[in-house]
């Protein structure tokens, strides 16, 4: 097991440096020059302006020479400096991480908790009416595209029937909690602000239940196939020839082999996840990665587009490493190596 | 227990028994007015071939038939309990308690996510014999009575940390798990070694007798039904067409297809096919010497490489227009061995002589001629065949790879081959999916001879077939043999198989020969320690020495 | 596709008559076909025949020139503009069926490019294995390894908005998909006895390729394809959504609802082309998950 780890570890920078490399390559294959982006168009003429600017992101060296510079600088934990900003990458994007694991993970729990449910609910009542119900939701969610639902929620929810909380990440004038550790429910829990805590806790509902429709949907159909599966199995029948109901062996046999392939689908759907926190956090005006990375894009501020893509790679691969650790736990078969 | 009236009564009475099945193309009746009778205490076995009923029959007594089957007529009596009346609620309370269930696979009957120790105690809970610690220690017990070592460790261990016929000793102790009355065995051994078939046969035999449980044993193995039971009920397309005590059923059948069955099951009594002419006679064809093959394996926690020998110098020599055995059960490097005769995977190091040539580095267009020499038929009659393509293009396929001939003369060997197999011609337009398991091998010897071999490797060739349709591909090959002056090499785990088909007999255990010789003096006299071991498992086919009356009750 | 005419005859698989029949033709094919006839597969397949006719007459079809001011600015849906109208008076209803002419050959155009590039990288990887198998691997963990919509923003990005460019941004994060997905099949059926026996009589290895392995790996690809495909229509409009593909005044879908998102209280800007959008994505569901379903393809979960 710590084999593995130190394996896949070890594996980790080869993978970062080859997105980092592609991610490089991309921005300076660019035909328009950045200086644009930096100075704004106005300044292009003043030559104090484009001089100073082209020597403080290195716009003069060599393309090999930028590279390795940039390289060097990531080892030492330098990500650049932004072309919009102007602020250190890492320094942005470390104050907007927060904003998007929290929105995140909470899709997340909701796409699993909700998504199991539903499933086990449709295998149950296999070709019963919850059974299409379940399948055509199940199918609604991956057909939804995020960004148009979210929108047409909040006219509905939030603009003509007032009952949901609206964009952002706190009512208008609410002051935000304590900074400890950037999520918001949390930290206003750690300040014992229980009013703050049920607004940003309002505010993080609709769009963490949006942007898990389209893993909700995947997750429905495997637990569902999983558990019609798993029930004409040999051993559930075997269990059935032991004495036990119908019931029995779905909880103490089907359940657990049904469910334990939903522990992949969340590691391959940090992809699909980051998609959505993109399209959720533009809509919702979610100031977090997501919305800096569009924001990054439009402007062609290409350190922040890389470093957005390294953080990205970081946690998909971390994800990856988590979820297969938690296989290997939960399938006593799985033998990391 | 003492003796009363009732026990002149069966225990199990199944009278006029059907069982249909909805499928798309209508009801299926797979079991026809069955009657069949187990007294108390006593062995039946239930056999026929693939798709006669049998495992059906067997599940429609603790109800458990797949959900699109139902009993459509008929009566099941257990005790005098009408099972077939009986509430959902009340047959769990039968089923593993009063009925027990050994399945066939050992693989896939255990959850593979529960500890088995887990599996066998959770049994006395549901029916309320005992639970906590008491749960715990009777299945510890239970573990040590059908021979697991350690049984305090191995209750907390997963079911792939077992080997499979450990794991068949697991699904005997939860079937015997509430001393149940009645012990349905369905092909309990079928997917394990002979050697461990045997010991596992011992155990489960030993522990009904010892508890008095009435055992239903269902197999396609008539050597073993005849071994293990009192009576014998054989079953074909669906109906019970003759039972009686073993002696009598084997010995005077008066049923027809009984009395085929008996005649195509190869037995260790059997007359050879192809006579008993000596080595010396002929020239080899296929020299081996020396051939050893490796594969590279990790093992540990460290994940050191070290090297595994599959196959370990093995030689032997192939005379022409013989056949030349290789036996071995799983692991024992005996399909390792045909694919390097066939040039399908590297050997490590050794040499293939084949006609006077080193073949062993061949490549190219060197290769591509060895190839039309030495032609291989393979196990699986589902697998062997591209679905995609007819019996024709797949006859044909080795044809056009050598381009030879025109379109017009291939069509006519392809004709000429598949009656050379005895196949209708016209069923060069059909599918795979559209033949017989039998047919389908037929197809797959047709195109093994398209190229006019000189030598054939059957690997496994006739081990997933019936017993009927084995004995006429076996008949087929014998022909084709002495026609087309065909030399074979034919590999499998059926001892009773090779003796009759072969000249000359190699026994390989993990990856070596450990003996070889004429199939007449290896098995009437063999020397090796394993090959002994091997003939001692196979089912003799005549009924143990408890004779064939029911046993005695304690 | 042929879905209607599968005649109700004879489902026996019988002798036709003695060589009346071609090779391969005749009833397998046609109990084939039949299994495809179930109810949501017939659905999806209507509303996708129904989108296709709708992008073969889209200029006879729509009311209005998609592109030229038919009415008043932001008038709500009414007789005369059935989806309204937008910031400039176009007519929301003709530009969401001239879209359909955008989004949907872009979505095929993507997926099949993706695939065939995913297909060839991940037979070559399967088939010759080794080395060449290690370095196209690890080349797609890296793209993998890629959050999808970063890499395509950066794409679009680097190449400037535009639908011609979120199509190569997306079959540059899509193909490694379909690389594993066929190299996991060629690696299990090169195992096949029917392989083994092609080479065993002299078949070249590409032959057999060929002939006997991408054949038989080739339906999971389909129906992942057919899964994909809506996700696909939904990532082009998501990017010009951003401001990285279609550009004003295209009637590319995504582009329209980023107007109507500025438009925020004038909802039918924005619900007309959504509403097409899913009618479209969950038909093409309906028909992979359907087809997954027929074919009894086991769905990817890695």
């Amino acid at each position: 097991m710590i084999r593995f780890v130190a394996k896949r570890l070890a594996l980790m920078p080869l993978l970062l440096w080859g997105i980092v490399t592609i991610a490089f390559l991309l921005s300076h294959a660019v035909a328009d020059n950045p200086l644009a982006s930096i100075v704004g168009e106005r300044n292009l003429g003043n030559p104090d302006i484009v001089r100073a600017a082209t020597e403080r992101w290195g716009l003069d060296k060599s393309l090999p020479e930028q590279y390795f510079l940039y390289i060097a600088n990531l080892l030492q934990g330098d990500m650049g400096t932004s072309f919009r900003t102007k602020a250190p990458v890492g320094s942005d994007l470390a104050d907007r991480l927060p904003a998007t694991l929290e929105l995140a993970a909470m899709a997340l729990v909701f796409a699993i908790v909700i998504g199991t449910l539903l499933g086990v609910l449709a295998a149950r009542m296999r070709g019963r009416i919850v059974d299409s119900v379940v399948r055509v939701l199940a199918l609604l969610g991956s057909s939804l595209p995020v960004f148009w639902v979210g929108l047409i929620f909040l006219f509905i929810f939030y603009a003509s029937l007032g009952v949901a909380a609206g964009p952002g990440r706190l009512s208008a004038r609410v002051i935000p909690p304590p900074d400890a550790t950037g999520f918001y429910t949390v930290d206003a829990l750690l300040a014992g602000d229980w009013p703050l805590f049920v607004d940003a806790f309002g505010h993080l509902l609709m769009p963490a239940l949006i942007m898990s429709l389209a893993l909700l949907g995947t997750v429905i159909r495997i637990v569902r196939s999983q558990m019609l599966e798993e029930q004409g199995s040999d051993y559930a029948r075997t269990a059935r020839a032991k004495g036990m109901t119908r019931g029995q062996v779905l909880n103490r046999h089907v359940l657990r082999n049904a469910i334990t392939p939903v522990i992949t689908i969340v590691g391959v759907s940090v992809g699909l996840l980051i998609m959505g926190a993109v399209l959720i956090e533009t809509i919702f005006s979610w100031n977090g990665i997501g919305t800096y990375a569009v924001e990054s894009s439009r402007a062609l501020d290409f350190p922040a587009i890389t470093g957005v893509c390294l953080v990205g790679g970081c946690i998909f691969l971390v994800a990856n490493l988590v979820t297969d650790i938690a296989y290997a736990v939960v399938d006593p078969r799985v033998r990391l190596s | 227990m003492t003796a009363t009236p009732d026990d002149d009564r069966p225990l199990l009475a199944i009278a006029g028994l059907t069982v249909a099945f909805t499928t798309d193309r209508g009801p299926v009746e797979a079991v026809r007015g069955a009657d069949l009778a187990v007294r108390r205490g006593e062995t039946v076995a239930i056999v026929g071939e693939s798709g006669s009923g049998k495992s059906t029959l067997a599940s429609a007594i603790n109800g458990l038939l797949a959900a699109n089957g139902h009993v459509t007529a008929g009566s099941i009596d257990f005790d005098g309990t009408d099972l077939l009346a009986l509430p959902e609620r009340r047959m769990n309370a039968v089923r593993g308690r009063r009925i027990g269930l050994v399945p066939q696979d050992p693989m896939s009957n255990l959850n593979p996510l529960l500890p088995v120790g887990k599996q066998i105690s959770e049994i006395f809970r549901i029916h309320g014999v005992a639970g906590g610690r008491a749960a715990r220690d009777r299945a510890v017990e239970l573990l040590d009575a059908v021979g697991i070592p350690d049984p305090r460790q191995r209750y907390r261990q997963y079911p792939h940390e077992f080997s499979g016929g450990m794991r068949q000793r697991v699904l005997i102790a939860m079937g015997l798990a509430c001393r149940p009355q009645l012990l349905i065995a369905d092909e309990p051994t079928s997917a394990l070694d002979v050697t461990v078939q045997k010991i596992v046969l011992d155990l489960l035999d030993e522990l009904t007798t010892s508890m008095g449980t009435a055992v239903l044993l269902v197999t396609h193995d008539l050597a073993l039904a005849a071994e293990r039971a009192d009576r014998v009920v054989v079953m074909h397309r669906g109906a019970v067409v003759e039972s009686g005590p073993t002696a009598e059923v084997l010995n005077d059948p008066r049923n027809d297809y009984t009395r085929r069955l008996l005649d195509a099951a190869p037995g260790m009594a059997t007359e050879s096919l192809v006579g008993a002419e000596t080595l010396t006679d002929a020239a080899p064809v296929i020299e081996v010497t020396g051939l050893r093959k490796e594969y590279a394996v990790r093992n540990g926690a460290f994940g050191r490489r070290s090297r595994f020998a599959a196959v370990d110098d093995v030689s032997f020599s192939v005379p022409r227009g013989r056949t030349v055995g290789i036996v071995g059960e799983s692991g024992s490097g005996k399909s390792t061995t045909a694919k390097m005769l066939l040039m399908l995977e590297p050997s490590t190091s050794g040499d293939i002589v084949f006609d006077d040539r080193e073949v062993t580095g061949l490549a190219g267009r060197d290769l591509f001629a060895f190839r039309r020499r030495v032609q291989p038929v393979f196990q699986n009659p589902y697998a062997a065949l591209d679905p995609r393509y007819t019996v024709g293009d797949t006859v044909r396929e080795p044809l056009e790879v050598h381009r030879i001939g025109t379109r017009a003369e291939q069509d006519a060997r392809v004709s000429e081959l598949l009656t050379q197999v005895a196949l209708d011609p016209d069923l060069a337009d059909r599918y795979p999916h559209e033949l017989s398991g039998g047919q389908r091998q037929r197809v797959a010897i047709a195109r093994a001879l398209a190229l006019d071999p000189e030598v054939v490797i059957l690997d496994e060739a006739v081990s997933a077939l019936d017993v009927l349709v084995q004995a006429q591909i076996l008949d087929l090959l014998v022909e084709l043999q002495r026609r087309l002056g065909l030399s074979y090499v034919f590999i499998s785990h059926d001892l009773a198989v090779v003796r009759i088909l072969c000249h000359h007999v190699h026994v390989m255990k993990a990856g070596r020969i450990v003996e070889s010789g004429s199939p007449d003096a290896l098995f009437r006299d063999p020397q090796h320690e394993y090959t002994k071991e091997l003939l001692a498992a196979i089912p003799v086919g005549t009924p143990t020495g408890q004779g064939a009356g029911p046993k005695l009750l304690t | 596709m042929t879905l209607a005419a599968a005649p109700t005859g004879t489902p026996a698989v019988g002798p036709d008559g003695p060589g009346g029949t071609p090779p391969g033709a005749s009833v397998p094919v046609r109990l084939r076909l039949r299994r495809f006839r179930t109810p949501s597969i017939v659905l999806g397949a209507a509303v996708v025949a129904l989108w296709v006719l709708v992008i073969a007459f889209a200029g006879v079809i729509a009311p209005y020139d998609p592109y030229a001011v038919a009415g008043p600015r932001l008038s709500p849906p009414s007789g005369e503009f059935l989806l309204g109208t937008d910031t400039l008076g176009r007519d929301v209803l003709s530009r969401v069926l001239h879209g359909a002419r955008l989004s949907l050959p872009i979505a095929l155009a993507t997926i099949s490019i993706a695939a065939l590039v995913g297909c060839v990288i991940g037979a070559v990887a399967g088939f010759y294995g080794g080395i060449v198998d290690s370095v196209l691997m690890r080349l797609a963990d890296i793209t993998m390894a890629f959050p999808s919509i970063l890499l395509a923003m950066a794409v679009a990005a680097a190449l400037g908005p535009g639908l011609t460019n979120s199509f190569l941004a997306i079959v540059v994060v899509w193909w490694p998909i379909y690389a594993r997905l066929i190299r996991g099949q060629i690696l299990s059926i090169k195992e096949r006895e029917y392989v083994m026996s092609a080479r065993a009589i002299g078949m070249s290895r590409l032959t057999t390729l060929r002939k006997h392995v991408l054949p038989h790996a080739m339906t999971p690809v389909l129906v992942s394809a057919t899964m994909d495909l809506g996700m696909i229509i939904i990532l082009v409009a998501s990017l010009s959504f951003l401001g990285l593909g279609a550009l004003p005044p295209s009637p590319e879908w995504g582009a329209m609802i980023t107007e109507g998102s500025a438009n925020f209280y004038q909802w039918w800007i924005a619900a007309g082309p959504g509403l097409a959008m899913v009618t479209i994505v969950l038909a093409v569901n309906f028909l992979g998950d359907s087809l997954r379903d027929v074919l009894n393809v086991r769905t990817r979960v890695r």
